[in-house]
């Protein structure tokens, strides 16, 4: 494999989909699951006559993203006409933001602090630009190749869109994966966006390998997706090169059924957008008042939650990451932990490996609903005390989920109280002299133990320490051991 | 003798029961059906009397409206065989306003294709002419709404300005015309030419009637992003009740363009008539000062270099997919050629207008003449503010020459300057403008048009009536 | 021959009739490349005016709406009557050229 420099920038589009309203109309931005071309109105289809309205929490919105991408916030909020012939574009012209030309994006120039393998990055954002989304073209065969003719559904057609475009200074797919890994939680910690939702995040990725020409990858949907379209490109245009074939400046499609960038094939470039004031949107001004009651609105971001963790509950820098990756769960952790004293790192340990495990990522929104802070720090409390062990709060947890109570599940099973020091001792002792077979493995083999302590754990119904019940046992192994040697 | 509105004297009428609801609409009924054979005033036209009438201030009354305007089931062409079975399944906000106060549309309105034209004769539905001679054009763009005032079909009707459409065609059929300020109108469903100089604006018989449509059409309008709040009040509804206010000729000012009367293709009996006119009111103790503003004869071109522009980006949005005629096989075609057959059904002043638009608005020429327009623009309004901030208003002929033949071929570019140079000063700066009738000189209307500061409609409508108790 | 007419050749013909999607026939091409020529010729009278740096753009003030249904409007697929529909969907021309 050559070793060339691998130049990376995004295109991410984020749908606004916190919003009620599409961008520039009164159309529901929640258009998913609804019949073809019923969230439809004069304006969003682009009807003659029909004019927008700029829809003043988007800019907010869009204001919020900027400050919390560090960016340089314009005076004034304008826009702009970008002229493409498309189905799937009403006015066949797109209203956005642009640079130049008496316009200007809502903020430029910002950076994003991200994490790969612990090792801090900055990615430098270019600019942020709030736009409108087009219609969604389907075909009658499933491809693009294929069909005779498109369908087009508008109900997405206008529906507004958050366009951040990045500098080219990522240089591998797991730096791009990370970053908008950390872009993806900004967002959703500013609630710009809801990334559940199919189609809420779009990423256009420009690759080019050192020294070649820059090639446009369109319309990948997911970041899952992202690794494989890089992978694929770059893996074309080398062997493009080691052919001596010069690889073409141009815009590809991922298509995810088959794997692979395609051509396009789209005669437009840049020039042939015709990018001009949009004369029914006169600017507004920003005021500055306005800019700092949004500062003040803003949320603390995950970076900074990631610190506060790490000092304020003693975390792991990688549990307060992996805590922080998630909005509600980062929030459900600190709730969790206004009922329960025990060690914050024993807590995030609970919460990350069992709780998250037993209800999944994608129901982590709906955490605090399905298991109440109040009933995990209850079990937590417990276990700081010594009244439960270590297992049996584990094997609480899925009970939980299921939405039963902590103090039910403990006294249906039981497995209330703690059974250790002399009480243990004694248990230990008998359950040793009940498996003699069991004991005899132990003494050649340490791993045999385990036997052992699981036998202990049945005949205490899980109240014993496991660790505890491990150190007695090695304890009287190899007493026993001296014992024979002595003999 | 005070002369009244017709409208308004119907409608007070109508609220003392002195007349038949229904007997107006029916007349303008009859009237057009005369008439628009003749004269080819309408493109879609109604036949019928509704069943009901609503009760509101228009109650009863008909008015024509340009057919550039979209209403709810009733087919909207602007002219242009791309839209030619057209039915919009909405209305503009004018024409719920409309709708609201009882008023009654008769019918749509020839026009200019997509309002670009001077003469009417662009229209895919053939020229409208000229009530007063047939021979001749009534002007454009809004030459179906002036011949059906000018005609006697109806007393109001709708048309749109975007470089004088109202203006022209009023001076040219011997009617009021009024352009109001930029956002006094509400756009919302009025099909874009050029977004940022449109305007809808009231036509009529009088002067009244002129000002009590617009004191009804004039209203913020939520769905219009360039909308605003008037700040009249009641005045503009006073004014076409009241009697004429001859005060006003005392307080009067006038300025007076020295390049336009002095334009190489202004016609002797126009300017002649003009100064005649300017000199009684100047006897009723108006003032009058001549001005030189030398940019004034290149308001046309900046406005077109605009113009054409906005307008290649507005009309890109008809290419048969969602709306509008198309005569490609949908099949046999990708989506660019499809575009391009589709689109060949625009006539041809508009196939040119939009590849002029596309051409300035490309890489290389948008320094050189779309920026350099804007910044022209911004000369011209402030030069045009300084002159009106005393209070003063700008006075021209209504038109610098005579209603043009129907079927004269417009390749002569100085006689369109003519035209276009004392009207489009209101469009790019967005100042009201008002063209009243003042007589006529061997069966040729004249006329004059005051340009007034944004949100003098007031004083614009109240000369108005002056005007008419004067000159007619 | 004058700059203009150089300018007006065959190549902007084709990439106005391209960018404007609007196909041409012969006579069209023809009738466009002379009547380019004149109107630019008329239109080029603005080049040697006096203007300074502020550039008009709009004339009135901009305006936000809240991020709610605050007025009535006609909504859904009636709208699309003059489309060709098919199971809801608007029928468009393919998006693919091969
Ligand atoms: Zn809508």
């Amino acid at each position: 494999m050559s070793s060339e420099k691998i130049i990376i920038g995004l295109e991410i589009h984020v749908q606004l989909t916190s919003l009620k309203t599409k961008l520039f109309c009164n159309c529901s931005s929640n258009y998913r699951d609804m019949p073809p071309n019923t969230n439809v109105c004069p304006i969003c289809l682009g009807l003659p006559g029909s004019l927008p309205v700029v829809n003043k929490e988007a800019v907010k919105k869009a204001l919020l993203v900027a400050l919390a991408l560090n960016m340089k916030i314009s005076n004034r909020v304008s826009w702009a006409r970008k002229h493409y012939f498309y189905p799937d574009l009403p006015k066949n012209y797109q209203i956005t933001q642009y640079e130049g030309k008496g316009v200007a994006s809502i903020a430029r120039e910002g950076y994003l602090e991200y994490y790969v393998d612990g090792n801090l990055k900055k990615a430098r954002i270019r600019r942020i630009n709030l736009e409108e989304d087009p219609g969604k073209i389907i075909y009658h065969t499933g491809s693009m190749l294929t069909s005779k003719y498109s369908l087009i559904d508008y109900n997405r057609s206008g529906v507004a869109l958050l366009e951040i475009v990045t500098e080219p200074d990522f240089s591998s797919p797991k730096e791009v994966i990370a970053f908008l890994q950390e872009l993806r939680s900004v967002l959703e910690y500013l609630e710009v966006a809801d990334f559940n939702l199919e189609g809420s995040m779009r990423v256009d990725v420009n690759i080019s390998i050192e020294g070649g020409s820059r090639v446009e990858v369109k319309n990948i949907g997911s970041i899952s997706e992202i690794e494989a379209a890089i992978l694929y490109e770059v893996a074309r245009q080398r062997s493009l090169r080691e052919k001596g074939i010069k690889i073409e400046m141009e815009t590809r499609h991922w298509d995810q059924e088959r794997k692979a960038t395609v051509g396009t094939r789209t005669k437009e470039t840049e020039e042939d957008y015709r990018y001009f004031p949009d004369p029914n949107l006169p600017p507004v001004e920003i005021e500055m008042d306005y800019l700092e009651g949004i500062a003040k609105e803003m949320p603390e971001l995950p970076n900074a939650k990631r610190e506060r963790l790490i000092k304020e509950y003693g975390l792991s820098s990688y549990l307060s990451y992996v805590i922080t990756s998630n909005k509600k769960l980062a929030e459900y952790f600190e709730e969790v932990m206004k009922y329960t004293k025990i060690d914050g790192e024993k807590a995030a340990a609970l919460i990350v490996n069992d709780l998250v495990g037993w209800i999944g990522q994608e129901r982590i929104k709906d955490i605090g609903k399905l298991v109440p802070p109040a009933e995990m720090a209850n079990l937590l409390e417990l276990l700081r005390k010594g009244d439960i062990s270590i297992k049996i709060a584990k094997e609480t947890i899925p009970e939980l989920v299921s939405g039963r109570k902590t103090t039910e599940v403990l006294l249906s099973r039981g497995w209330l109280g703690r059974i250790s020091g002399k009480e243990l001792d004694e248990i230990v002792e008998r359950v040793m002299r009940e498996n003699e077979k069991a004991v005899e493995d132990a003494l050649r083999n340490p791993k045999a133990i385990q036997f052992l302590i699981g036998k202990v754990m049945e005949v205490t119904n899980k109240k014993a320490d496991p660790k505890e019940t491990y150190e007695l046992i090695v304890k009287k192994i190899g007493e026993l051991q001296k014992r024979t040697w002595s003999n | 003798m005070k002369k009244r509105g017709k409208v308004v004297s119907f409608i007070e009428d109508l609220k003392n029961g002195a007349t038949d609801p229904y007997a107006y609409v029916e007349r303008a009924l009859e009237e057009a059906s005369r008439k628009d054979p003749v004269l080819n005033i309408f493109i879609t036209m109604k036949s019928e009397v509704p069943d009901k009438l609503v009760n509101g201030k228009l109650a009863g009354v008909p008015i024509a409206v340009k057919d550039n305007i979209v209403t709810k089931g009733l087919r909207t062409t602007c002219a242009s065989r791309i839209l030619e079975n057209f039915v919009p399944q909405y209305s503009a906000t004018i024409v719920k306003i409309l709708e609201r106060e009882g008023a009654v549309i008769i019918g749509k309105t020839n026009m200019d294709e997509f309002a670009m034209g001077a003469l009417g004769t662009t229209s895919a539905f053939g020229p409208t002419l000229n009530p007063i001679n047939t021979k001749l054009s009534p002007g454009g763009s809004s030459s179906g709404s002036a011949a059906a005032v000018a005609s006697g079909v109806v007393d109001l009707a709708l048309g749109s300005d975007t470089g004088g459409s109202i203006r022209l065609p009023a001076a040219w059929t011997g009617i009021f015309g009024l352009k109001p300020t930029y956002g006094a109108v509400s756009r919302f469903g009025l099909i874009s030419y050029a977004d940022s100089m449109d305007q809808i604006g009231p036509m009529s018989s009088n002067a009244s009637d002129l000002a009590y449509l617009f004191s009804i059409i004039s209203s913020f309008d939520p769905l219009d992003p360039t909308s605003s709040h008037n700040p009249w009040g009641n005045r503009i509804e006073e004014i076409a009740s009241k009697e004429p206010d001859f005060d006003l000729l005392r307080k009067l000012k006038l300025k007076i363009p020295r390049e336009l009367l002095n334009h190489p293709q202004a016609e002797e009996y126009v300017i002649e008539e003009f100064w005649r006119k300017i000199s009684t009111l100047e006897k009723e103790g108006a003032q009058v000062e001549e001005i030189s503003e030398p940019i004034l004869l290149k308001v046309p071109q900046v406005y077109y270099v605009i113009a054409f522009s906005e307008a290649s980006s507005n009309l890109a949005r008809f290419d048969g997919v969602r709306y509008g005629s198309r005569i490609a096989e949908l099949e046999d075609n990708d989506w660019d050629s499809y575009y391009m057959m589709n689109r060949s059904l625009f006539g041809w002043e508009v196939k040119r207008r939009i590849m002029l638009g596309a051409f300035i608005l490309s890489k290389g020429y948008y320094e050189m003449y779309y920026s350099l327009a804007l910044k022209a623009r911004a000369v011209i309004k402030r030069k045009i503010e300084s002159h009106l901030k005393d209070g003063s208003l700008i006075a021209t002929p209504g038109s610098l020459i005579s209603p043009l033949p129907i079927n004269y071929d417009a390749t002569d570019l100085s006689k369109l300057n003519a035209i276009d140079a004392p009207l489009m000063i209101a469009n790019l700066g967005g100042f009201p403008a008002l063209t009243v009738p003042t007589g006529s000189v061997s069966g040729t209307p004249t006329s004059m048009q005051f340009v007034g500061p944004s949100w003098s409609e007031d004083k614009l409508l109240s000369l108005a009536k002056v005007m008419e108790e004067m000159f007619t | 021959m004058s700059t203009k007419e150089r300018l007006v050749n065959e190549e902007l013909i084709e990439r106005l009739s391209w960018l404007s999607r609007i196909k041409l026939s012969v006579e069209e091409r023809e009738r466009l490349s002379k009547e380019i020529v004149m109107i630019l010729g008329y239109i080029d009278d603005i080049l040697s005016l006096d203007v300074g740096n502020e550039e008009i753009t709009h004339l009135s003030e901009g305006r936000l709406r809240e991020d709610s249904p605050i007025y009535e409007i006609e909504m859904g697929r009636e709208l699309l009557g003059q489309a060709i529909l098919e199971e809801g969907y608007v029928k468009g021309p393919k998006v693919f050229k091969g």
